[in-house]
């Protein structure tokens, strides 16, 4: 993990969800760069679906948030299927791109069944 | 294609994946931006040669309609030495489809970054026998 000129921002990981919940550490970290008032780290963490799609069917997740433990962000993916299941997906920080940034809550809770 | 500036690290492309495997110029080349040991613009080999070997930093980002993405898989982006750019194998099971697609270099952000390989050994299929690049390339296969 390349970490030499700062904090880490972009990461793609290939990751293998259990059934269930489950707690993934992205691995981004706060970066020095601030642009008052965007959204907090965890809040402003994209996470990013990649190729195979067909992976993430019926996969959600919550809203990342930051562990003080690790110092990192980490979010909770839900696999509903039984069985697990590999996944690319990719969390960035978009925080040091020069522009202000504007996020929704990822929180699927009220979203209907399907 | 906009290179003024400098080398192209993003490229949005409306492509035709046909049945089967199918390899695709993403016009992505290397940037004189380094942050040793960021991952490689990618490897010099198809990545089913060695999917655990080089991960390669290049985003694939599926964008919409993403029904069409049903059943699309791709290997690991690799460096192409005839032209200098990256290019990618996606698989097809289906019929010919239209995806749009992102491909996306972060090395000029300011921070480093990290990739895993997108395929590991065991979803890979062996490379076939008497198979080759320059067949890839050509669309021979």
């Amino acid at each position: 993990m390349a970490e030499q000129a700062g904090h880490l921002l972009i990461n793609r990981q290939r990751i293998t969800l259990a059934a269930g919940d489950n707690d993934i550490d992205t691995g981004l970290k706060q970066t020095a760069l601030n642009f008052d008032p965007d959204p907090n780290m965890a809040d402003r963490t994209m996470v990013l679906p990649m190729a195979p799609l067909d992976n993430w069917a019926g996969v959600t997740h919550e809203n990342p948030y930051y562990d003080a433990g690790t110092g990192t962000v980490h979010v909770v993916i839900n696999n509903p299927g039984g069985e697990p299941v590999v996944i690319n997906v990719l969390f960035w920080d978009p925080h040091t791109s020069i522009g202000p940034i504007d996020v929704d809550d990822y929180n699927v809770v009220e979203q209907p069944p399907i | 294609m906009a290179l003024t500036a400098g080398h192209l690290l993003f490229s949005r492309q409306r492509i035709t994946i046909p049945n089967g495997q199918s390899t695709f110029d993403t016009g992505l080349e290397q940037t004189a931006w380094n942050f040793f040991p960021d991952p490689e613009l990618g490897g010099l080999d198809p990545s089913y040669a060695d999917p655990d070997g080089t991960p390669s930093r290049i985003m694939v980002v599926p964008m919409m309609p993403t029904d069409n993405w049903a059943g699309i898989s791709i290997h690991e982006p690799y460096v192409d030495p005839a032209t200098g750019r990256v290019f990618v194998d996606f698989e097809n099971p289906g019929a010919e489809v239209t995806c749009n697609v992102l491909f996306w270099d972060p090395h000029a952000r300011i921070c480093p970054l990290n990739a895993d390989t997108y395929r590991s050994v065991e979803d890979c299929d062996p490379p076939v026998e008497g198979q080759s690049f320059a067949d890839i390339s050509n669309g021979n296969i």
